[in-house]
């Protein structure tokens, strides 16, 4: 029996220890729901925000805008939400579950490609960036693979899909074309060398890429990518909410997202 | 500032112990009644009790908010008793964990249990030893290093637990941020250095509570051969 009593109380112990250090506090907090890409610009806003206001019960839930969007739907108490792309909100709104959207998106992105070819073949291929269309670029026959997100599912493949359908270049790159599962992918397939170029966002870019060479795409090329911003039904009424709603688009804000590499969202 | 992955551990090691307090008691039970009660649609029972393992975590995380949630049955329950959502909240991190261990812990006190001689259990009857008795002083020693493998899976299960928990408890910094969770956000917004001095103290620590475990279960394991001999 001494075996049972040894796990016994260690397995009590152990969350008892642990209890105090995690109890959450009593008060509701302002909950701001956030695509996980805009996880370090708004914390830092956060951080400028508590400087210049009493109010200190914000707190905020970074996952993928399709779990987020789940959750507010299943009764979530979040006030405000901030998604990866129009379409959740407008599917929230849809619903009933928005009650205010943002008059300007909180922020933009930009679409670059980027090519892996560095080193000894990065001198061609830099030179070949020189000077050339992104059509060009992308029917060189030095490049054997492409990388972007699957257009069925991932919002930077769908924006990646129209720049191929407006370069008419859809059915003659469908050969190199490699999908991804998520932003990150794209992100990881360039990282490792495994594909010659990939359509990015700019911000990701600047963040994991910044060592790799890119071209920007023409903006007419693909709708805009912006980051709306909304209060849900349930945030309507409570105070602080629309105070921090504002900061988050305020020009302060705005500065600490460009910062990041996100676009002006005017 | 952005970090507070002390706080993360914890929170781990945390959600991990009572999830696991609650699946050792609930799995030797529930085990018990599917190896010896068999109620009516026990075959049901194990089917469901084993779902979680084979299905992807984001169907389980969906199931999961279904029932949390406000509008699901247990989220309005808890809402209706408590006054306050159980979505968000370290609680329903170990909901979460619980759900996605529970099978483990099932799976091997059944195995343990099927495999204690019926005769062992006849005879204790026979000597006037009634249910509990027998279950407390024959079936559970015996099935003890069946129970301790439980224990130890279910544990490590629950300190990995990702998807799930995203869904229902949110990746609240400070709040809810287990380091599975930390570890995703550190990933995602591409802190690759920091990422991975977590992942390797996490390694670490998870080894070590599996060496603890193993250099308990094999004393565990001499001292039940010793007892037979």
């Amino acid at each position: 029996m001494r075996f049972w009593r040894l796990l016994t109380t260690s397995l009590f112990l152990l969350p008892l220890l642990l209890m105090q250090s995690v109890g959450h506090s009593r008060q509701s907090p302002i909950l701001v729901s956030a695509a996980i890409s805009l996880r370090r610009p708004l914390m830092e806003i956060y951080q400028l925000y508590k400087q210049q206001s009493k109010e200190r019960h914000i707190q905020f839930n970074f996952a993928s805008s399709g779990a987020l969007k789940m959750q507010i739907e299943h009764g979530g108490a979040v006030d405000i939400f901030a998604p990866a792309s129009p379409q959740y909100l407008d599917l929230l709104e849809k619903k009933g579950l928005i009650h205010l959207k943002g008059k300007r998106p909180l922020a933009a992105n930009r679409l670059l490609l980027i090519s892996t070819l560095v080193g000894d073949r990065g001198k061609k291929i830099a030179s070949m960036f020189k000077g050339r269309s992104v059509q060009e670029i992308l029917l060189d026959k030095r490049v054997k693979r492409i990388v972007v997100g699957d257009p069925r599912t991932v919002p930077v493949g769908q924006y990646a899909h129209q720049v191929f359908k407006r370069l008419k270049l859809w059915p003659q790159l469908q050969d190199k074309i490699v999908f991804a599962n998520n932003a990150r992918q794209v992100v990881e397939y360039l990282r490792r060398n495994e594909v010659d170029l990939g359509l990015v966002y700019a911000t990701d870019w600047q963040r994991l890429l910044s060592h790799l060479p890119y071209r920007e795409i023409s903006a007419d090329l693909y709708t805009p990518i912006e980051y709306p911003i909304g209060v849900t039904a349930r945030g309507k009424r409570r105070g602080g909410v629309d105070h921090f709603f504002n900061f988050l688009l305020s020009p302060a804000s705005r500065q600490i997202f460009n910062r990041y590499g996100f676009a002006d969202g005017v | 500032m952005e970090y507070n992955l002390l706080f993360s551990f914890k929170l781990s090691l945390f959600v991990a112990g009572i999830s696991t307090i609650l699946v050792l008691i609930t799995g030797v039970g529930l085990a018990y009644l599917l190896v010896y009660q068999r109620p009516r649609g026990h075959q049901l029972l194990d089917i469901a009790l084993t779902l979680p393992l084979v299905l992807p975590p984001t169907i389980i995380g969906y199931y999961l908010i279904t029932l949390l949630g406000r509008n699901g049955v247990i989220g309005q329950l808890v809402l209706d008793l408590t006054g306050d959502s159980l979505m968000f909240t370290p609680q329903a991190a170990i909901c979460a964990a619980y759900v996605v261990s529970l099978p483990l812990m099932v799976k091997s006190c059944k195995s343990s249990f099927e495999s204690i001689d019926p005769h062992l259990l006849a005879a204790s009857y026979s000597l006037g030893h009634n249910r509990f008795s027998t279950f407390w002083r024959i079936t559970l020693p015996l099935a003890r290093p069946g129970i301790l493998a439980g224990v130890i899976l279910s544990f490590a299960r629950a300190l990995g637990e990702f998807g799930a928990t995203l869904m229902v408890a949110g990746n609240i910094p400070g709040k809810t941020d287990t380091v599975p969770l930390a570890i995703y956000s550190l990933v995602e917004s591409g802190q690759f250095v920091r990422a991975n001095q977590v992942v390797l103290i996490y390694t670490l620590i998870a080894a070590i509570f599996l060496l603890i475990s193993n250099i308990l279960g094999g004393r565990n394991l001499r001292a039940w051969k010793g007892e037979q001999r």
